[in-house]
């Protein structure tokens, strides 16, 4: 045998093209009978190799060639039907090994697949290096470049996840709206966003006056900067501000602004992120109060359920002289859990708890309660209904009211978003509460119905 | 795995001037693929070479791949089938190779038998692999087998790929049954192995 076909021999895969080798119709034979035995004892890789062989030295031999791509049909099955079960397992390193071993396979679904491992695994660079080679196959252009904007958007390069997306739109690839949504996501994303919004509408009971109160019209604004500068896992910063007015009571006017500098480790479900706000309020033409505080909040992926936790401690100075009694410690926290459900739909489940510590131990209160919310998500259009149960009781007994007092207060609410274009969406949205207590006075109830528009804007 | 190779070309020595020119040339292809680990090439030439005529010895070859393909139980097969017939042709190397199928194929006193004698031979991490292997065989067959575990080495040689697996498990049942005071099964494994 001549160097160059014994090189042509070690050096070819069972799979891939024969290379042809001296003509010799025995030798192909006992090829043939040697893969035929391995074709018995399930060893598909040698039964490819040897019918491989059998038809270099003799092409003619229809039933190697049918006999090959048996085996070759069962060695790729046989190999990634392993490698699917260690990835199901989440066992990500296993499974790069095995694959790292399928030599014989199709080059596209191995590095699709390698490519989805190191993503899960974290490993950024490996995944993208893997993802591009994925791209050359048409077969699997699709998965790796929705993979690609993926890892693009967590290391917070929206723009690069933009233009992997616009690619596949603009090649009428048929993975429809979830590459819509995620196209809006990738415009809306960045290291830099802002997002702000305007609205308008109806309040029947701003005061929350006794009864039903009286109807006003409101409007206002909000503003979020937001700055991600490593993407999503990494430090943060927020800035954000916002306006509320009846035209009908100036004294209800309300401007608040929140500064927050924070750290996420972690990405998707399991994730935690700290922060610290100061917040400052201006109530009509005052300032009205000043908090701070940190927060911790985390997350945990166990299945198809998200669990989560949030704790705030807010340190509270309100400015007035009789508003100063409501100052203090207060303590927010929440438990839940959400998860997906069919058809874009999906459900959380909280509870809340609230501490606060005013400096009047008649104003010092416990509040707790459940949280339920509905979510649906279709195309450009996203719709949320919930609704919250909390009881109140405050500390001490109140000689002003002649009580200690004790609430209960309902508060549904709904919102559904309408995408215009990737930069502004409409919404309208109602929110109510029903207040009850032993306090006659502060029985009440709200709801409020207000519509704008939301503009998003991701910068890098 | 140089000494693989120069193994392989002992064997060749040994070939007769007319196959010379069929065999030969697969058990060396056979070996430059095993260095090489690709395990599906080497064994399919090694197959080849014994179809061409290449003397049994080439048996232990075929099983040293299978080992190092993972294909414990058809290595032992195998291996079982070039102890029969190619006993003398063997080395360090080869028998760690079959020490490791019967480990990984659950054959407690294949293992015991075999590495008696190889602790000392092969680089330090065959050395230390040999030991390991040995010393957790051992502590396995420390007391006396269960009835049972005999029982299912003839189990297991009724169900066998080859028949050549079928006897290195009833030869397993006879090793087991001869550490038993009462012998169980022990001539009617080695009736059946010969």
């Amino acid at each position: 045998m001549s160097p160059v076909l014994l090189l042509a021999l070690l050096g070819s895969a069972p799979c891939g093209p024969v290379a042809p080798a001296e003509p010799d119709r025995a030798l192909a034979a006992v090829y043939f009978e040697v893969g035929e035995a391995a074709l018995a004892t399930e060893d598909w890789e040698a039964a490819a190799t040897a019918f491989a062989r059998a038809l270099a030295h003799d092409p003619s031999l229809s039933r190697a060639a049918a006999l090959r791509e048996q085996a070759c049909l069962s060695l790729g099955e046989h190999s990634f039907s392993h490698v699917e079960a260690l990835m199901d397992a989440k066992r990500w390193r296993p499974a790069l090994e095995v694959l790292a071993g399928l030599t014989h396979a199709a080059p596209g679904s191995r590095a699709l697949l390698e490519g989805v491992c190191h993503v899960e695994l974290g490993d950024d660079e490996a995944a993208a290096e893997a993802l591009r080679r994925a791209l050359k196959d048409p077969a699997h252009e699709a998965d790796a470049r929705v993979l690609l904007s993926l890892l693009a958007l967590r290391r917070g390069s929206a723009r690069a996840a933009e233009e992997q997306l616009r690619t596949l739109e603009s090649g009428g690839h048929a993975l429809g709206s979830p590459l819509s949504a995620l196209l809006r996501q990738a415009s809306r994303g960045g290291a830099f966003t802002a997002r702000a919004s305007i609205f308008a509408g109806v309040d029947s009971n701003p005061a929350l006056a006794p009864g039903m109160g009286q109807a006003q019209g409101l409007m206002g604004f909000t503003t979020l900067l937001q700055l991600t500068p490593l993407g999503a896992v990494g430090p943060y910063a927020r800035v954000a501000a916002g306006g509320r007015e009846y035209p009908g009571l100036a004294e209800l006017r309300t401007f608040t602004g929140v500064g927050t500098l924070g750290l996420q480790l972690g990405r998707g479900g399991d994730r935690v992120a700290v922060d610290y706000s100061l917040d400052g309020v201006l109530f009509g033409p005052a300032p009205y109060a000043v908090t701070h505080g940190p927060r911790l909040e985390g997350s945990l992926q166990l299945g198809p359920v998200l669990v989560f936790a949030e704790w705030m401690l807010r340190f509270e100075n309100f400015l007035p002289a009789d508003a100063a009694v409501f100052s203090g410690v207060r303590h927010d926290a929440a438990l839940g859990a959400s998860a997906a459900l069919p058809r874009g739909f999906s459900v959380e489940a909280a509870w809340s708890l609230t501490r606060d510590d005013a400096r009047a131990q008649e104003l010092a209160l416990l509040e707790h309660g459940p949280r339920l919310t509905v979510a649906w998500a279709g195309g450009r259009t996203r719709a949320m209904a919930g609704a919250g149960l909390d009881w109140r009781s405050y500390d001490a007994f109140d000689a002003d009211l002649g009580v200690q007092r004790e609430d209960v207060r309902v508060h549904p609410s709904v919102r559904v978003e309408v995408d215009l274009a990737e930069w502004v969406s409409l919404f309208v949205a109602g929110d109510a509460s029903f207040v009850s207590s032993n306090v006659e006075a502060v029985r009440s109830v709200r709801i409020a119905a207000s519509g704008g528009a939301q503009l998003w804007v991701g910068m890098w | 795995m140089t000494r693989f190779v120069l193994l392989c070309c002992c064997v060749l020595s040994t070939l007769a001037p007319a196959q010379a020119g069929d065999a030969n040339t697969h058990v060396l292809a056979g070996a430059r693929a095993f260095r090489a680990g690709d395990w599906a090439v080497a064994l399919v030439e090694f197959r080849v070479a014994l179809k061409l005529g290449a003397p049994a010895s080439v048996r232990w070859y075929e099983g040293a791949t299978l080992a190092r393909s993972g294909r414990f139980e058809e290595a032992v097969g195998v291996f079982e089938l070039a102890f029969e017939t190619a006993p003398n042709e063997r080395d360090p190397l080869l028998d760690y190779y079959r020490a490791l199928a019967c480990f990984e194929a659950r054959l407690w006193g294949c293992v015991l038998e075999v590495t008696t004698g190889l602790e000392r031979t092969g680089g330090p991490r065959i050395q230390q692999q040999v030991a390991s292997m040995a010393a957790e065989a051992k502590q396995l067959l420390s007391a006396e087998p269960p009835r049972e575990a005999i029982d299912a080495c003839f189990t297991r040689a009724s169900g066998a790929s080859s028949p050549s697996l079928s006897r290195a498990w009833l030869r397993e049942a006879a090793r087991l049954g001869k550490r038993r005071v009462d012998r169980f099964r022990v001539d009617e494994a080695e009736r059946a192995s010969k």
